[in-house]
């Protein structure tokens, strides 16, 4: 039997000889989940006692950005890997993988609400950096809401179609990263140990980190959308445009 | 029923959906969004669990919001490999060529 035909085979058989597997598995995921004892880790308390020599009050950034820093250093490279990675299946930046089709630019509502929307979501996501010191918030979040404006940006055609390959772009992507490896370095050469801030300079640069970090996030989110989108917009006068008004 | 439970099960019940459908699925779109449907029940799940003890946990939280971004990477990535996949083999599934058959 060809692999082309198994293939198929597997496809038409599996959802039948898998559903009572998969059926199973559910019960005893469910009953796992019933009989856990509750916490008895030792992290919430280690997290709590450690908390005044973090430099930030919301637990959760204190986590992700000191005592879970390299995480977070990680998590960012990964970021920009993912970046490179989409880039270089389309070498010539221009056709993108999707090919997405979006309506002219050149439209008097979407320019007022943009222009509204826009500076909004920037105050927002300078916010967000800003109260992740004391509470819910922080890099990630933030950068979620860059993403989010450069990705409405890009699809109303406002940004040109190849986002993202200019030195301007290629800097913000790469910044987060740049400045928290060197932080990274520095106080492994300093302190001994990585990602070890002196105490009373944690706060500061947290919140730095946090900031280069929001922009990189941004940026890499934006990138990956219209790196796989490759969005195409309708110029004025172009083939598709002169089909719809006719002779 | 307590909360731990009630979003444990929830997380539970998605993860169990989206493998399901990772292996029955042959379109490769419809794979990548049965795995982001089982990450998100694995995050709703450790979010769950984090509210186990008298006190929040943070660091399952924390590891949560990283896997989120690391996800959404990931699948960037598979969606642009697809579409690749696609564009030469003029197929979305894993299927073999149709060259191979005798």
């Amino acid at each position: 039997m060809s692999l082309r035909r198994k293939h198929r085979r597997w496809y038409r058989v599996s959802r039948w000889a898998l559903l009572p597997v998969f059926i199973a598995l559910a019960v005893v995921l469910v009953q796992t989940v019933l009989s856990t004892a509750p916490a008895n880790g030792e992290l919430p308390r280690l997290v709590d006692e450690e908390m005044s020599a973090s430099g930030v009050l919301h637990p959760l950034t204190a986590v992700l950005l000191n005592f879970r820093g390299y995480d977070t250093l990680l998590e960012i490279g990964v970021l920009l890997v993912a970046v490179i990675a989409v880039w270089s299946l389309d070498a010539s930046g221009k056709s993108g993988h999707l090919r997405l089709r979006l309506p002219s630019p050149n439209n008097a509502a979407l320019r007022v609400d943009l222009s509204i929307i826009l500076p909004l979501m920037v105050l927002m996501a300078g916010y967000m950096v800003w109260i992740g010191s004391y509470r819910p918030g922080g890099a990630f979040q933030s950068g979620a809401i860059l993403g989010a404006a450069a990705v409405t940006l890009i699809s109303s055609g406002m940004l040109p179609a190849p986002f993202g390959r200019s030195r301007r772009t290629r800097l913000a992507l790469a910044g987060g990263f740049s400045f928290f490896m060197t932080v990274a370095i520095l106080t492994v050469l300093f302190k001994g140990r990585l990602l070890n801030y002196p105490m009373a300079w944690a706060g500061t640069m947290i919140l730095l980190i946090e900031t280069l970090l929001a922009v990189s996030i941004g940026a890499a989110l934006a990138a990956l959308f219209a790196g796989v989108a490759g969005i195409k917009v309708d110029e004025p006068g172009s083939p598709s445009r002169r089909e719809e008004r006719g002779p | 029923m307590t909360v731990v439970s009630i979003y444990g099960i929830t997380g539970v019940l998605l993860f169990v959906m989206g493998v399901f459908g990772l292996m029955t699925q042959p379109h490769l779109l419809k794979k990548l969004l049965s795995l982001n449907i089982a990450s998100a029940g694995v995050f709703l799940l450790m979010v769950a669990l984090a509210y186990r003890g008298d006190k929040l946990d943070p660091v399952p939280h924390a590891l949560v919001l990283t896997g989120i971004v690391i996800s959404v990477s990931a699948t960037a990535y598979a969606v642009a490999l697809a579409a690749r996949l696609q564009k030469i083999t003029g197929s979305p599934t894993l299927e073999e060529p149709a060259v191979d058959e005798p």
